[in-house]
């Protein structure tokens, strides 16, 4: 999925070996300006400059993404480039490079590290005509392009899913905790975590994720993927993960025996969560990064993910397409994501209170 | 004792100082975050479990090292002086584990070990299913021992095929036990290559985040990991705190284990090969099954899940399109010389810089060349996230430096930092075998020293170049947290296309890229690691 072109000995031919001793020379001499002046932003042009290559910074990962940055390039005739991370890295590394960073686009899987460099007044606040189609932050500096729900995964030859409780308060209790995996470390269940601190309290939350550990609560997965491979293998009996990674991984292999297990309308076992799209305040490249986040949420854009990544979607024209996930969504509770990024380290405090180790 | 002060400054110790300098960017860089972010050594130390994580690492890193160390030997002297079944094959397949990233060996246990796993199924017959479990401290144990015996494997193998047996075969004749002629006479002659491969094998461990992200044993890398976004300084402080775990093992290991050189004997006959009798057909099939474990199973893996994505191609995927393994592979091409062309100049680049330092840190037994030394073998402990935004810091926020900001200069320079220890390793291992008659012959027979280096000791430190050389390359094509942050934009690599895919849970693609990585490493491997330390005295 070529976006464009990769050929980065092309760009600029430098020699490598002039470069090492430029490099220890410099580094000798100059002083380390760790914060540099930054330009004032320019103020964005709002006519779309084909000319002007767009420069993305992406959570989400390739194979997810790409396809609808392909068609956006066709519509519009502006190129894209994509750097590829996780989301928490590709914020750390926009953070470190400031108003200098190359990148006019953040997407994030989920709110928390868009709240990171929001924090940190990194991102460009959004014009109404956009914010408007969809969900946002208060402060306008987000969308939300995608949404994925908590789900509890099981094993269809061991658990039948009438006997699962409706609200995902209960399944800390022992009966049910010593059958259920959950990873720790995956930052879709620790924005959870935050979303289930806003909801019943940081006590009772605590209290909850400390007796799923006592009971017997399986912790130490290392991803979603895992999880959902060893429940369809019958090494875990239920695994608390985002629903669309079974629906890939039937995709692959139609004949696994799981299925998502939905909670409770209004439960905040099946809250939502948002992968999001902002522009960063220091993108000389406004008018083409709107451009971009339009389209996003257009009716093309929102078919794509509803199809393609089996996610919900978010922009109003595009629930209206579809009615059956515009209930699903209109049930389901948005738990102030803006304090989803802030709150990352109280939530972190947390899991190690509970007995877990990162 | 060693002199403080070197008594006059040459140019090989003003390049080395300077080389080791960019060394100690990613440590200058936690300083300055430590302090812009105003915290404490104590406030962090007080805030944040530390001593617990510490202890896992250190644990770990000392329980592979040690298993490693013990196959590593075991399987250099097998070679270089037995008479082992199949050692031809062998030969070429020990060393191979080093091309596994240690990210698929991890995701492909998490799948074969598990209960329903065909493995487990196996131990389940053999009544091991509850002594056995491939997860936690085990599990992590037991994929970083296959990954990293090689690097204990290879310098002791070169360093028992350049020795004679002379002595052994007069140990023999006094009538000694052939274990006691390995420890009393073989293995003083060759602890210090062995020694030598076991610091990289530490380095490896400590650093090491897919293995125990993956099985879940969580340590310092782990929580690096874990709170590098919601609490930086802790993880900056956590860094500096590998860091300081490298330096010390690379202190003691100086310290206590590297010896002066011990040569029994000048250059002479040929080594003796040792009859194992019936032995050798067992000890050949053992060494199979090990090297199975590291290299069989997990590629079989990755072939089953591009068997299952083929299987199903026309299920789901609407607009991503279907699976095909020909459009994954022609896909791969651009990457794959990606992959190529950078590994080779970061190669290039590390051997370059790495023999004027080797060769000022063998020859002089100072405190700057102590620090040298340190400095850059530490740095392969370094978290990638730590090496890599140092090198956003040190370019683009310094003007001089700017225009090369989202280059692949800048790329290669941050796998400079983190691999430049293997190259310096390698070399001055073989520069530490180098005979000290030879250079007083040759100046006594009125070669320049100039002339004596180019002539005489670079051809004979041919094959420790090559081997760093290989090294270097193997690892730089494994390498994921620094390439993610630090390559051009739109630049990717194979490991970086496999992380990406297998996260989201593409396996079929993820094991495509998997396995076109494991073909380059290999292709690498043979041609650069394998064939210049391929034992010369197989038959005599």
């Amino acid at each position: 999925m070529n976006i464009a072109s990769k050929n980065i000995f092309a760009t600029k031919k430098i020699n490598v070996f002039a470069i090492g001793i430029l490099i220890s020379l410099g580094a000798l001499f100059s002083a380390c300006n760790s914060e540099s002046e930054s330009e004032t932003s320019k103020s964005a042009i709002d006519t779309v400059d084909t000319s002007k290559t767009l420069v993305v910074y992406s959570g989400r990962k390739e194979k997810l993404i790409a396809p609808i940055l392909i068609q956006f390039t066709a519509a519009t005739g502006i190129k894209i480039k994509v750097k590829y991370g996780s989301s928490t890295d590709m914020a750390l590394l926009i953070a470190e490079e400031g108003m200098k960073t190359p990148a006019d686009v953040f997407i994030s899987q989920s709110p928390g590290p868009v709240g990171y460099l929001a924090d940190k007044n990194f991102l460009a606040k959004l014009p109404v005509a956009i914010t408007s189609q969809t969900v946002t932050s208060n402060s306008g500096n987000w969308i939300g392009i995608s949404a994925r729900q908590r789900v509890l995964v099981y094993n269809t030859n061991t658990v039948d899913p009438k006997n699962i409780p409706a609200s995902i308060t209960e399944l800390s209790k022992p009966e049910w905790a010593s059958r259920i995996a959950i990873s720790a470390k995956n930052s879709s269940f620790q924005d959870w975590l935050t979303l289930l601190r806003l909801e019943i309290g940081d006590d009772s939350a605590e209290k909850w994720l400390t007796d799923f550990v006592t009971n017997g609560g399986k912790w130490d997965y290392g991803n979603n993927t895992s999880i959902v491979q060893a429940v369809a293998a019958g090494e875990q009996e239920m695994g608390l993960v985002n629903h669309y990674y079974l629906l890939k991984l039937k995709a692959e292999d139609p004949t696994l025996k799981a299925a998502n297990y939905n909670f409770a309308d209004g439960d905040i076992g099946g809250a939502v969560l948002l992968a999001t799209a902002s522009i960063l305040s220091a993108s000389d490249n406004k008018a083409n990064a709107k451009a971009l986040l339009e389209y996003l949420v257009s009716n093309d854009g929102q078919k794509y993910f509803s199809t393609a990544t089996y996610e919900y979607l978010l922009s109003d024209n595009a629930r209206a397409i579809d009615g059956k996930l515009d209930t699903f969504l209109n049930k389901v509770k948005f738990v102030n994501f803006d304090k989803l990024g802030s709150e990352l380290a109280e939530t972190l405090n947390l899991i190690k209170r509970a007995g877990i180790t990162l | 004792m060693i002199q403080l002060i070197p008594k006059k400054i040459s140019p090989l110790a003003i390049i080395s100082t300077l080389i080791a300098f960019l060394f100690s960017l990613p440590l200058i860089y936690i300083f300055l975050r430590l302090i812009t972010e105003q915290s404490t050594l104590i406030t962090i130390i007080y805030s944040t479990e530390i001593f617990k994580p510490l202890i896992r690492t250190v644990l770990l890193g000392v329980t592979v090292t040690v298993f490693s160390l013990l196959l590593g030997t075991s399987f250099a002297w097998l070679i270089a002086r037995t008479n082992i079944a199949m050692k031809s094959i062998l030969q070429i397949l020990i060393p191979l584990p080093l091309a596994i990233p240690s990210f698929i060996i991890a995701s492909t246990y998490v799948i074969a070990f598990r209960p329903s796993g065909k493995i487990y199924d196996f131990l389940t017959i053999l009544k091991l299913d509850n002594i056995i479990a491939f997860e936690g401290f085990i599990g992590a144990c037991v994929s970083l021992i296959l990954i990293t015996y090689p690097y204990i494997y290879l310098p002791t193998l070169a360093r028992l095929s350049m020795l004679n047996t002379n002595a052994e075969e007069n140990a023999k004749m006094l009538q000694q036990r052939d274990f006691s002629i390995f420890y009393k006479i073989t293995w003083p002659q060759i602890s210090n290559a062995a020694f030598a491969g076991s610091v990289l094998t530490f380095l490896y461990v400590i650093s090491d985040f897919g293995v125990v992200q993956l099985l879940g044993y969580p340590n310092l890398a782990t929580s690096i990991y874990a709170n590098r976004l919601a609490s930086p300084t802790t993880s900056f402080m956590l860094s500096f705190i590998l860091a300081i775990v490298a330096i010390s093992i690379i202190i003691i290991e100086k310290k206590y284990f590297s010896k002066k050189n011990t040569f029994f004997n000048a250059p002479g006959g040929l080594s003796k090969i040792i009859n194992l009798g019936k032995y050798k057909y067992i000890f050949a099939m053992l060494t199979l099954i090990i090297i199975s474990f590291a290299l069989f199973i997990p590629v079989i893996i990755l072939i089953s899940w591009v068997y299952k994505a083929s299987l199903f191609s026309n299920f789901g995927y609407t607009t991503l399109g279907s699976f095909s393994l020909m459009n994954e592979l022609a896909e791969q091409y651009q990457t794959i010389v990606n992959t190529f062309i950078v590994a080779i100049i970061t190669g290039l680049i590390a051997t370059i810089t790495m023999v004027p330092v080797a060769y000022y840190v063998q020859k002089n037994q100072n405190i700057l060349s102590t620090v040298i030394n340190g400095l850059i073998t530490s740095m392969f402990a370094i978290p990638g996230l730590v090496i890599a935004l140092a090198a956003v810091r040190f370019t683009l926020h310094i003007s001089f430096f700017e225009f090369l900001y989202g280059t692949a200069p800048v790329l290669i320079f941050a796998y400079l930092i983190t691999f430049g220890a293997q190259s310096l390793r390698s070399i001055y291992a073989g520069i530490s075998v180098l005979d000290t008659n030879l250079e007083y012959l040759a100046k006594t027979l009125g070669a320049s020293s100039w002339k004596n280096v180019t002539k005489i000791q670079l051809p004979l430190l041919l094959n420790p170049i090559l081997a760093g050389f290989g090294l270097v390359i193997l690892s730089t094509i494994k390498e994921l947290p620094v390439t993610l942050l630090a390559s051009p934009v739109g630049f990717k690599t194979l490991a970086t296309d496999v992380w990406i895919d297998y996260d989201d849970g593409f396996l079929g693609a993820a094991a495509v890229s998997s396995l076109c990585l494991i073909l380059v490493s290999l292709i690498f491997n043979f041609f650069l690691v394998i064939r210049t330390n391929k034992y010369k005295n197989v038959s005599s």
